[in-house]
């Protein structure tokens, strides 16, 4: 018989046959995580619409606040940061949409139920979906990064290259690890998972800081920095990347890297404990297969 | 027919009323039901107050609360766009949603609904919802932020029929999309946010439309929304816009904004007409695309 764990050979018995061993189960689950991944990253340039609207709606977004800055006179840097903003943005729309309601709008489409009766753990489907989520946003974040600096003239001053790498991985690390908790507690629900990811719109960008960093927002910026990745990613990486411009900081951006780490570490564990509670409620309560609630 | 059946008929004219009321109805339920009501009150407002926060976060950041002036613009600015958002959405959800999630469009089409009024009353719903988001999100101008707005100084004479032509701009405008909508697949949700993110850059939503490049001033200001939100601003500020709005007296902004308005209606109503033509031609309105 071949190596390979998915070679079939007629079992003794079915407890045989189910008795698979960690190789067997990573094995699968790899191939979950990357047929999971696929069609967001091959995907991301197929639909023509999607990449438009993907780029050209952040981007407004940008143009509205760079015009905003512009009719209050402000320092030309402070106009990076409506376009840092944006790019983010990117990332932030598909953690929602992307990851938090995906297994929502899968219920509707019938993949839900594929997904349970598959012999996978479902944090294996939600690891794709941010992997592929995560290229699919990167591609559209750098688009909006270089037609926002090319366009409004942006001008950057990174001191510390590796810093700002770290801080941006762990920034989306911890993002992801989020859009896997909200995706599990999504699991549950029927039309309040689309609200509910659509009341996480506006008020996260002004608790997260999106175009001003959130020092203005006084106690508030508090709040937002415990709850929030996005914004102690976002006011990381705008120190990092506007070193000249001075006092923009809540706090120092290695005590920001940490408070990162520990974000990471409590999204990924908050989500398999809330996917492993809401799976068995949802199938107690007949919810994994309703639809058009 | 006989004659004692067509007698029992209603006229056209109660029949597309009774439409629109019943599409009126539906609508507030598929809107609000999904959760208590008071879940429902902080999700109407919620995203209105936070937008307006997002951009008085930016007037301190760079004057230091230094623009006064500048924040009850934004304020009234952002208050105003939550009926574009909801209008445009709501018209675009409702031929979506019950295209291809409730698959009810089918029946509607083919019952004895007046289809036009009905889509205009299932929308409605969340006009109605925008209604909130807009008067709290002034409330909270006013109450923290410190918005001159005062209830007894409000020229009411100009508030009421600005309000009333600009929401029926929008209600033309999200008329044309949702005609749009009948012959494109299901991606067609985002439109109503790419065209809303368009009219906010040229509208003065959120800065006067002389910041915008001298080119697109012309286009800013053949917009109604251009004109409601300056009419709006000046009933509840008292104020006009700086520099180019500044030039137009009430009644020119009144008049500018009723005749891009007549324009627009009309031209959105042959959109929607064709379009909803076309897709059922093409036998587009019981197809469900699942793109």
């Amino acid at each position: 018989m071949s190596a390979s764990p998915y070679a079939h050979g007629p079992a003794a018995s079915p407890a045989e046959e189910s008795a698979w061993g960690p190789g067997r189960v990573l094995a699968t689950n790899l191939r979950a995580i990357t047929g999971r991944a696929y069609p967001r990253v091959r995907g991301s340039l197929r639909e023509k619409s999607w990449i438009f609207f993907e780029i050209a709606l952040p981007f407004l977004s940008v143009c509205a606040f760079v015009l905003v800055y512009r009719a209050l006179a402000a320092p030309e840097a402070y106009i990076g940061f409506a376009v840092l903003g944006g790019a983010i943005l990117a990332f932030w729309l598909n953690v929602l949409w992307a990851m938090g309601a995906q297994l929502y709008w899968d219920r509707g489409e019938g993949n839900l139920e594929i997904y349970f009766t598959a012999p996978i753990s479902l944090m294996s489907i939600l690891l794709g979906m941010a992997v592929g989520g995560l290229y699919m946003s990167a591609t559209r974040a750098l688009l909006i990064i270089a037609m926002g600096s090319l366009l409004f003239d942006v001008q950057y001053s990174v001191d510390q290259w590796v810093l700002l790498g770290v801080v941006f991985l762990l920034t989306l690390v911890a993002l992801y690890g989020l859009g896997m908790l909200m995706a599990s507690l999504f699991l549950f629900w029927g039309r309040e998972a689309w609200h509910l990811a659509n009341l996480f719109q506006e008020p996260v960008y002004f608790l997260g800081g999106l175009y001003a960093p959130i020092k203005v927002l006084g106690p508030l910026a508090a709040l937002a920095v415990g709850i929030l990745p996005l914004a102690v990613g976002l006011d990381a990486i705008r120190q990092l990347t506007f070193s000249d411009v001075p006092d923009i900081g809540f706090l120092p951006p290695e005590v920001e890297a940490v408070i990162l780490v520990l974000m990471s570490i409590a999204f990924l564990l908050l989500a398999r404990i809330a996917l492993g509670y809401f799976e068995r409620k949802a199938r107690a309560e007949g919810r994994l297969m309703a639809r058009w609630q | 027919m006989p004659a004692g059946d067509a007698a029992s008929q209603p006229g056209r004219g109660a029949s597309a009323w009774r439409s629109l009321a019943t599409g009126a109805r539906l609508g507030w339920a598929i809107e609000s039901n999904w959760t208590d009501p008071f879940l429902f009150a902080v999700y109407s407002v919620a995203r209105p107050v936070a937008a307006a926060l997002v951009l008085v976060a930016i007037v301190w950041l760079v004057s230091g609360g230094g623009r006064p002036d500048y924040v009850a613009y934004l304020v009234v600015g952002s208050a105003c766009w939550t009926f574009v958002g909801g209008g445009m959405a709501g018209f675009v959800w409702a031929v979506l949603d019950d295209r291809e999630r409730y698959r009810m469009l089918k029946y509607v089409v083919v019952s004895s609904v007046h289809f036009l009024p009905f889509l205009v009353g299932r929308a409605s719903a969340q006009l109605i919802a925008a209604a909130a988001g807009f008067l709290v999100t002034l409330v909270v101008g006013v109450v923290l932020l410190g918005v001159p707005i005062q209830l007894t100084a409000i020229d009411w004479r100009l508030f009421v029929p600005v309000m009333a032509v600009g929401l029926g701009s929008i209600v033309a405008l999200g008329l044309a999309v949702a005609g749009l909508c009948l012959t494109i697949r299901r991606e067609a949700w985002s439109y109503p946010e790419a065209i809303a993110g368009g009219l906010y850059l040229l509208s003065g939503a959120i800065f006067p439309p002389d910041v915008l490049p001298p080119a697109l001033v012309p286009v800013a200001l053949a917009l109604p929304t251009t004109w409601w939100l300056e009419g709006v601003r000046r009933a509840l500020l008292g104020t006009p816009t700086p520099e180019i709005l500044a030039g137009f007296s009430d009644q020119m902004v009144l008049i500018a904004l009723c005749a891009s308005t007549a324009v627009l209606t009309l031209v959105s109503w042959a959109v929607f007409r064709t379009f909803e033509r076309l897709a059922r031609e093409r036998g587009l309105i019981d197809q469900t695309t699942g793109s």
